[in-house]
C-alpha cells in the first residue's frame, strides 16, 4: 500500500503547488503568463501523475486534494475580507416580467419544451446513433452501449445549453434541427433494414 | 483570454444560465443536499439501528450457516428469486442477508440477529436518487437535473468572464448581493471538476434506463436488461427444480485462496436452492474507482469465471466506475469527508443562485415579498423535514411514513410562505426551527 501511496502523495504535493502558484498568480496586480502557466501545468501534472500511479482512481483522489486545498485557501480569504462598499449586480436575466410587462407565458414553455423535451429527445437519438457508429465500426456491444449511456446526458446538457445561447426562436430550432443531423441516417438505415 | 469574449455571448450564457437555474433549482437543491448526506449511507444505518452485532470480519462458514437458515426460515414460502449477504466491509462492519420477504442480521458464529430496520436510510437514498416517486419518472427526473447541472456548469463559467481570475476573491463580508454573488461563485469554480463528475454520472445513472430502452427498442427487441447485460453479465436461465442450498462457503473460500486482494463486499444467489442456481461474488479491487468485479460461481461453488468489470471492456471498466465516483466511497473517511465539504457547496451553490436573482430583482424594485419567502420555505424547510423525519425514525420505530412527513412539512413550510409574516422574521423562524430540529435529531443519533 505504501508503494502506492507514496508517489499519490507526490502527485498530490504537485497539485497542491499548482493551486498555490495560480493563487499568487491572481492575487497579483497584473498578469503573469509564466505563473499562470505554471499553475495550471502544476495542477494537469498531478491529475496525470495520478493517473499513470492509480489510474481514475489516483486522478480522483489528487483532484479532491487540489480541490478542498483551493477551498481551504478560498476560506482564508474569506476570513481576512474587509466589508466593502461596491454594488451588486441587477442585471436583468428576463426568466419574469418586469413590472407592466406581459407574462409571455407561451414563449416560456415553447423555449422549456424545446430545452426540456426536444433536446432531450435529439440526445437520445445521438446516444442511439454514437452506438449504432460505435457497431459499424466493429466496437463491442459493451463499448457501444456504454457510450450511449455517456452520450446521452451529456449532449442534453450541451443542446440545451446551445439553444438557450441563441437570441431568436428560429436560430433555437436550427440548433436542434442541426444536432439531430446524426440521428437520422441511423433511422433511415433502421427503416431500410 | 476570457477578456476576447463578446459582452453579448456573456449577457446570453448569463441568461441561459438563469433560466436553467430557476427552473431546476429547487429540484437540484434538494438532490444536493440529499446527495450530501447520503454519502455517510452506511453510518446512518448504524445510527438508525444501532445494537446490531458488527464485525470486522465473517468467517465462510459462519456465511453458509447464515444462508441455510435463512433459507430454512422461508420453507412452504414463495422461494426467493434471490438473496443477497452483505458481508462486513469497514464503514459497515456488520453481515446482513436479505431475500425478496426478509433482511436479517447476523451474528459473526453465522446464528441468525434481529430484523434490519433501517427504513429511514433507505428513505433518504429514495429521496435523493428518485424523489420518492416510483418507476421510471423520479429516477429521469433526477437524471435530469444532473444534464442541466452539467449545462449550468457550462453556461456558469461562460457567463463569468472573470471567474478564474477572481477565483480567490472571496468579499464574504460585503453586503448588498456582492457577498453572495462571491460565495456563488468562488465556491462554483473551486468545485467544477467535482460537480462535472457528479453530474456526468447522477444523469449517466439516472438517464440510464430511459437511455436502456431507447437503445432497446432499437436493437434488442425492447429489452432493457438485454442492454446492461452486455456491461454487467446476465443471469443464465433459471431451472426450479428443487436442490440443496447453495455452498456459499466454497465460493467464498475460493476467493480467499485465488483472488486474495480482492474484497467481497456480497454474496448474490441467483434463484437459491434450485437446480438452476448461481452465485455471485461480488469484489472490489483496491485503489479502483469500480463498485466490484462479479467473480460468478455454480450452485456447488465451482468457479466459472468473472464478467469483466475489472479488466473488460473499457465501457464495463467505465460504467462500473460511475457509482462509487458518484457516491465517494471509494477512500474511505477522508474522500467522505472531502464528499461532505465539496457536497455542502454544491447545495450552497443551488441556493444562492436563486438568491441572487431575487437580490437583483429587489434592487430593480421588484418586491416580491412571497416568491422570496417560498424559497427560503425551500432552502431551510427541506433540513427541518429532513431532520423532522429522523427525530420521527428514532423516536418512534422503522414504520413511520417518512415520505409523507418530510413532503407533508416541506409544503407546509411552502404554503406558511404565503402568509403575511414579514420576510426577515419568516427567515429567521425558519432558521432557529431548522436549527433545533437538526439538533435534536444529532442529540438522539449520537
Amino acid at each position: 500500500m505504501m508503494s502506492v501511496l507514496e508517489p499519490i502523495v507526490g502527485a498530490s504535493a504537485c497539485s497542491l503547488c499548482g493551486v498555490i502558484a495560480l493563487r499568487a498568480a491572481w492575487g497579483r496586480a497584473h498578469r503573469s503568463l509564466w505563473l499562470n502557466s505554471a499553475g495550471w501545468a502544476l495542477l494537469l501534472g498531478g491529475a496525470i501523475g495520478g493517473w499513470i500511479i492509480a489510474g481514475a482512481w489516483g486522478m480522483s483522489i489528487v483532484s479532491l486534494f487540489a480541490m478542498t486545498a483551493a477551498f481551504a485557501m478560498l476560506g482564508w480569504s474569506g476570513v481576512r475580507s474587509m466589508p466593502g462598499k461596491q454594488k451588486a449586480s441587477n442585471r436583468r436575466a428576463r426568466m419574469l416580467p418586469e413590472k407592466g410587462e406581459p407574462l409571455w407565458l407561451g414563449r416560456r414553455l415553447a423555449t422549456f419544451a424545446l430545452v426540456g423535451v426536444a433536446a432531450a429527445l435529439v440526445a437520445l437519438g445521438l446516444s442511439i446513433a454514437t452506438c449504432w457508429l460505435g457497431m459499424a465500426t466493429g466496437w463491442s456491444e459493451a463499448n457501444c452501449n456504454a457510450s450511449a449511456l455517456l452520450v446521452m446526458p451529456l449532449a442534453w446538457a450541451t443542446i440545451a445549453f446551445a439553444v438557450l445561447m441563441q437570441p431568436y426562436r428560429s436560430r433555437q430550432l436550427k440548433v436542434i434541427a442541426a444536432a439531430s443531423l446524426p440521428v437520422w441516417p441511423v433511422l433511415a438505415a433502421r427503416a431500410l433494414s | 483570454m476570457n477578456q476576447h469574449i463578446e459582452p453579448s455571448l456573456v449577457k446570453r450564457a448569463l441568461g441561459g444560465h438563469a433560466a436553467l437555474g430557476l427552473i431546476t433549482g429547487a429540484l437540484l437543491y434538494l438532490v444536493c443536499l440529499t446527495g450530501t448526506l447520503s454519502v455517510f449511507h452506511a453510518e446512518w444505518q448504524r445510527v438508525e439501528q444501532q445494537g446490531v452485532p458488527e464485525m470486522a470480519f465473517i468467517s465462510s462458514k459462519a456465511v453458509q450457516r447464515a444462508v441455510v437458515s435463512v433459507l430454512a426460515s422461508e420453507a412452504g414460502k414463495t422461494p426467493t428469486s434471490h438473496l443477497y449477504v452483505h458481508l462486513p466491509v469497514p464503514d459497515m462492519p456488520r453481515t446482513t442477508v436479505i431475500t425478496d420477504s426478509q433482511a436479517v442480521h447476523v451474528h459473526a458464529d453465522g446464528s441468525l440477529a434481529q430484523p434490519e430496520q433501517v427504513a429511514w436510510s433507505k428513505f433518504l437514498l429514495t429521496l435523493h436518487y428518485a424523489l420518492n416517486i416510483p418507476g421510471l419518472v423520479g429516477i429521469t427526473l433526477v437524471g435530469a437535473a444532473g444534464a442541466m447541472m452539467l449545462a449550468l456548469s457550462l453556461s456558469g463559467v461562460l457567463a463569468h468572464p472573470r471567474i478564474f481570475r477572481d477565483a480567490f476573491r472571496l468579499r464574504a463580508r460585503d453586503v448588498g448581493g456582492v457577498g453572495l454573488a462571491d460565495w456563488h461563485n468562488r465556491l462554483s469554480v473551486w468545485s467544477l471538476p467535482f460537480s462535472l463528475a457528479i453530474a456526468l454520472t447522477g444523469a449517466m445513472i439516472g438517464l440510464g434506463t430511459v437511455t436502456a430502452y431507447g437503445l432497446a427498442g432499437f436493437y434488442h427487441k425492447g429489452d432493457s436488461r438485454a442492454v446492461y447485460a452486455t456491461i454487467f453479465g446476465e443471469e443464465e436461465k433459471p431451472d426450479k427444480t428443487p436442490d440443496a442450498a447453495p455452498d456459499v462457503a466454497a465460493a467464498l473460500d475460493f476467493m480467499q485462496a485465488r483472488f486474495p486482494f480482492a474484497r467481497p463486499t456480497q454474496a448474490v444467489v441467483h434463484d437459491p436452492g434450485t437446480r438452476g442456481q448461481m452465485t455471485q461474488i461480488w469484489a472490489t479491487h483496491p485503489r479502483r474507482l469500480i463498485f466490484a468485479e462479479y467473480y460468478n460461481f455454480d450452485g456447488s461453488g465451482n468457479f466459472r469465471g468473472t464478467v469483466g468489470l475489472s479488466d473488460g471492456k473499457t465501457g464495463q471498466q467505465f460504467a462500473s466506475s460511475a457509482y462509487r465516483l458518484h457516491f465517494g466511497s471509494y477512500g474511505g473517511l477522508p474522500v467522505k469527508l472531502a464528499y461532505l465539504l465539496l457536497g455542502a457547496a454544491l447545495t450552497v451553490i443551488c441556493a444562492t443562485g436563486i438568491h441572487i436573482w431575487l437580490g437583483k430583482r429587489q434592487r430593480r424594485g421588484l418586491h416580491e415579498p412571497r416568491l422570496r419567502k417560498a424559497w427560503d420555505a425551500v432552502v431551510w424547510g427541506s433540513p427541518m423535514a429532513l431532520s423532522l423525519t429522523l427525530i420521527v425514525r428514532l423516536t418512534a420505530g422503522n414504520g413511520a411514513a417518512f415520505v409523507a412527513i418530510f413532503w407533508g412539512a416541506l409544503t407546509l413550510a411552502v404554503a406558511a410562505a404565503m402568509l403575511p409574516i414579514p420576510p426577515v422574521r419568516f427567515r429567521r423562524g425558519l432558521k432557529i426551527l431548522a436549527a433545533l430540529l437538526c439538533a435534536l435529531a444529532m442529540v438522539l443519533a449520537f
